[in-house]
C-alpha cells in the first residue's frame, strides 16, 4: 500500500505539471482522401460504425426535411466548396429550431433549421458548410475520441492512485478530493482539445470559402448576430453550440483578421443574399413557427427585429411578430400584437390565419366588433377551416 | 405444432456462463462475477396470442440489431466495428441453425425493393428495439435493488405489440417473425486492471456484459407472443461456437 501511495503521489505531481499523456494526433492528422473508407479493424472504423447507426436513426427520425429543391441548393454549395468530396458528404436538413450544425465522422452532415433561419446569405451558409466539412476532412471525431479516451483512462488510474496515496498516508478524504480536482482538470483539457479542433475548422473552412469565391468576411457576421441574441436571452443556457466552441468574441476577432487577409487583392467575391433568401423562402414560416415553440421570446424578438430591418418578407415577419406578442401576453403585448397583425395586412399579408390571430388578439383587448370582423374575414378566406365550428361559436358569443 | 403453454410468467433459469479469460486476470474476473451479481434470463409468453396453426409454422428471421463494445479503463463503451461484424455473422448463422433444428419452415428476411415498405420495416425494427427495452425495463427487470418500474397497466399481463403493420413483413407467407437485439461489451485489459485495483479498495466496478433479447412476433397482429432476455456478465459472440451456445440459451424456451 505504501508503494502504491508513493506511485500515486508521483503520478499526481506529473499530471499537475502538465506531463500527462497528450492527444494522439500522430497518424491521424492526414487529410481524408476522396472516397476513402477506414481500415475495417481500426478505431476509425469503430467511429464510422457508430456514425452509420446515427445516420440511420436520423434518416428514419421523421425530422429530416425532404424538400428536393432546398436539399439540392444546399448540397450544391457544398460541392462548390469541395468538388472532390461532393459524393462523400451527405447533408441532412434537420427540423430543429436550435442553432447548430454537426458532422459525423462518416460524412453525415446535419444542418439544423434554426441555423438556416438565422443565416442571411449564401456566403454564410458556405462558412458553416466549410467549417463542418473540415471536421470530416481532418478526422476530428477520431482525434477527439482517441484523445478523450486516453485522457479519461489516465484519469482513472491517477484517481485510483490518489485515493490509494491518501489511504496509505491515512488521509482518505484528501486523496479522493485530489482525485476530483484532477477530474476537473482532465475535463478542461478534453474541452480545450475540442476547442482547438473548432478553431481549425473555422480557419480551414474560411480558406475553403474564399477559394470557392465566397466572401469570407460574412463569417464574422454570423457570430455578431448571435451575440445580440445571446445577450438578449433570459436563459444563461446558450445554444448547445457554445459549450464546445470558442467564445464568439474570440471567434469574431480571428475570423475577421483572417478574412481580411483572404480578400486582399480579390474582387467579385459572392455574398449571394438573393439566391439564399429565395431558397429558404417557402420554409421561413415553418421555421419561425418552430422558433416560437421554444418560447424564448426575447431571443426571437431580436431575431425578428433583425429580419424586419432587412426589409423583405415583411408581411410574413410582422405576422410572426404579432404571434410572438400574442403568445407571450405580458403587459402591453396584446396592443403590440394587434399593431403587428395590422402591419402584416398593410404590407400585403393575405393569409387567413392573420385574420384569425388578429381576431383572437382583438377579443382579448375587448374590441368585440373588431374581433368579429376579423373572424368573419378568416372564415371567408378559409371556408373549410378545421376550427370553423369554434370560430363560429366565438362570433356568436361576440354578437 | 404449438404446445399449450401456461399463462404469462417469468422463468428464472439462472444459467451461469463460464468466463473465458486470460489467466492473469482471473482474480479480477472473480471480482467482476461477484460484483455483477445475479445472472438471469426471463422468458415471457402471451398465450392469448398463440394459436394452433394447421400446418408447419413458418418463421421469418429478421436482421439482428447488434452492437459490440469494449469497456475502456475509464468505463466508457467504445463501439467495435470489426467485432460487431463478426458477431453479427456468427449470431445470424447460429439463429438459422437453431431454427432449422426445429420442425418449422425458416425464411430469412430480404430487404424489400419498394422504398416505402423498406422505410416501414426500418421503423418496425426501431419499434421492436424500443418495445423490447420497455419490456425489459418494466416487466422482466422491473424490480431491481428495491426499486420498482412496474407499470400499473401491465400488472399480471403480457400484451405488448408492434401493431399490425408487421403484416407487411409476411415474406414467404411467414406466420411469425423472430427479432433479436444484442448489446455486448468486453472488458479491456485496462478496465480489468482498474476493476482489480478498485476491488482492493472495496469498490466493485462493472466490466463487460452481454444483454440480449428475442421476441417472437405474430406477423398478422404484431403481438409479441414470446419474449426472452439473456443478461449475463459474459459470453463471447466473436467465436462461432460461443455464439451458438449463447443463441441456444436465448431461444431455449421458444415455443416452436
Amino acid at each position: 500500500m505504501k508503494l502504491l501511495g508513493a506511485v500515486g503521489l508521483l503520478l499526481l505531481v506529473a499530471w499537475g505539471s502538465g506531463c500527462g499523456p497528450s492527444g494522439t494526433r500522430t497518424g491521424q492528422g492526414a487529410i481524408i482522401q476522396p472516397g476513402e473508407r477506414p481500415d475495417p479493424s481500426g478505431v476509425e472504423a469503430d467511429t464510422w460504425m457508430a456514425a452509420e447507426k446515427f445516420e440511420q436513426e436520423l434518416k428514419t427520425s421523421g425530422r429530416v426535411m425532404e424538400d428536393p429543391a432546398l436539399n439540392r441548393y444546399v448540397h450544391g454549395i457544398l460541392c462548390n466548396l469541395v468538388p472532390d468530396y461532393c459524393s462523400d458528404i451527405r447533408v441532412y436538413i434537420v427540423q430543429n429550431p436550435d442553432f447548430n450544425a454537426t458532422m459525423a465522422p462518416n460524412g453525415a452532415l446535419s444542418l439544423w433549421t434554426g441555423m438556416l433561419l438565422r443565416l442571411d446569405n449564401e456566403a454564410e451558409l458556405a462558412v458553416v458548410l466549410g467549417h463542418e466539412t473540415t471536421h470530416y476532412l481532418h478526422r476530428h471525431t477520431l482525434q477527439w475520441w482517441t484523445d478523450a479516451r486516453a485522457k479519461l483512462d489516465a484519469l482513472v488510474f491517477v484517481q485510483l492512485a490518489a485515493v490509494m496515496g491518501g489511504a496509505a498516508a491515512g488521509m482518505g478524504r484528501v486523496g479522493s478530493a485530489a482525485g476530483q480536482v484532477i477530474g476537473y482538470l482532465v475535463q478542461g483539457r478534453i474541452l480545450a482539445f475540442s476547442r482547438d479542433n473548432e478553431r481549425d475548422a473555422d480557419n480551414t473552412g474560411l480558406d475553403m470559402v474564399a477559394r470557392a469565391g465566397y466572401d469570407p468576411r460574412e463569417a464574422a457576421e454570423i457570430w455578431k448576430a448571435l451575440i445580440t441574441e445571446r445577450d438578449a436571452g433570459d436563459k444563461s443556457r446558450p445554444s448547445i453550440f457554445f459549450a464546445t466552441h470558442p467564445t464568439e468574441e474570440d471567434r469574431i476577432a480571428y475570423l475577421e483578421s483572417r478574412a481580411q487577409r483572404l480578400v486582399d487583392g480579390r474582387e467579385g467575391l459572392t455574398v449571394g443574399r438573393a439566391p439564399y433568401q429565395e431558397a429558404i423562402e417557402s420554409w421561413r414560416g415553418v421555421w419561425l413557427r418552430d422558433e416560437l415553440q421554444r418560447r424564448d421570446f426575447k431571443v426571437t424578438q431580436v431575431l425578428l427585429r433583425r429580419l424586419i430591418e432587412q426589409g423583405s418578407n415583411l408581411d410574413e415577419l410582422y405576422f410572426f411578430r404579432g404571434e410572438l406578442y400574442r403568445l407571450r401576453g405580458e403587459d402591453g403585448d396584446i396592443d403590440e400584437a394587434i399593431a403587428s397583425y395590422r402591419k402584416a395586412l398593410d404590407t400585403g399579408n393575405s393569409l387567413a390565419e392573420t385574420h384569425r390571430s388578429l381576431g383572437l388578439a382583438l377579443a382579448r383587448r375587448g374590441d368585440r366588433a373588431g374581433a368579429r370582423h376579423s373572424y368573419e374575414n378568416y372564415l371567408r378566406l378559409r371556408p373549410d377551416a378545421g376550427d370553423r365550428k369554434m370560430i363560429e361559436f366565438y362570433i356568436s358569443e361576440l354578437k | 405444432m404449438m404446445p399449450r403453454l401456461p399463462r404469462a410468467q417469468i422463468f428464472n433459469t439462472h444459467r451461469l456462463r463460464l468466463w473465458k479469460a486470460p489467466g492473469k486476470f482471473s482474480l479480477v474476473l472473480l471480482t467482476v462475477l461477484l460484483a455483477a451479481g445475479c445472472v438471469q434470463t426471463g422468458s415471457l409468453l402471451q398465450t392469448e396470442g398463440l394459436s394452433v396453426i394447421p400446418r408447419k409454422t413458418r418463421v421469418l428471421l429478421l436482421p439482428t440489431d447488434i452492437e459490440l463494445y469494449e469497456v475502456t479503463a475509464a468505463g466508457l463503451l467504445e463501439p467495435k466495428a470489426e467485432w460487431t461484424n463478426l458477431a453479427k455473422t456468427n449470431v445470424e448463422e447460429a439463429l438459422r441453425a437453431e431454427l432449422l433444428a426445429r420442425d418449422d419452415i425458416l425464411s430469412v428476411y430480404r430487404e424489400p425493393a419498394d422504398k416505402q415498405i423498406e422505410h416501414l420495416h426500418r421503423q418496425l425494427f426501431k419499434l421492436h428495439s424500443a418495445v423490447g427495452q420497455a419490456i425489459v425495463r418494466h416487466k422482466v427487470l422491473a424490480n431491481q435493488s428495491g426499486q420498482s418500474f412496474e407499470l400499473p397497466t401491465k400488472k399480471g399481463r403480457f400484451d405488448w405489440s408492434l401493431g399490425s403493420a408487421t403484416n407487411s413483413m409476411r415474406q414467404d407467407d411467414a406466420d411469425y417473425g423472430l427479432f433479436v437485439y444484442i448489446r455486448d461489451s468486453y472488458t479491456s485489459a485496462g478496465r480489468a486492471a482498474v476493476i482489480f485495483t478498485a476491488a482492493l479498495l472495496q469498490n466493485f466496478l462493472p466490466g463487460g456484459r452481454l444483454s440480449a433479447f428475442a421476441s417472437l412476433v405474430d406477423l398478422k397482429t404484431g403481438n409479441i407472443v414470446w419474449f426472452n432476455l439473456l443478461n449475463v456478465p459474459s459470453g463471447d459472440l466473436r467465436t462461432a461456437e460461443a455464439a451458438r451456445e449463447t443463441m441456444s440459451g436465448l431461444l431455449k424456451d421458444l415455443p416452436l
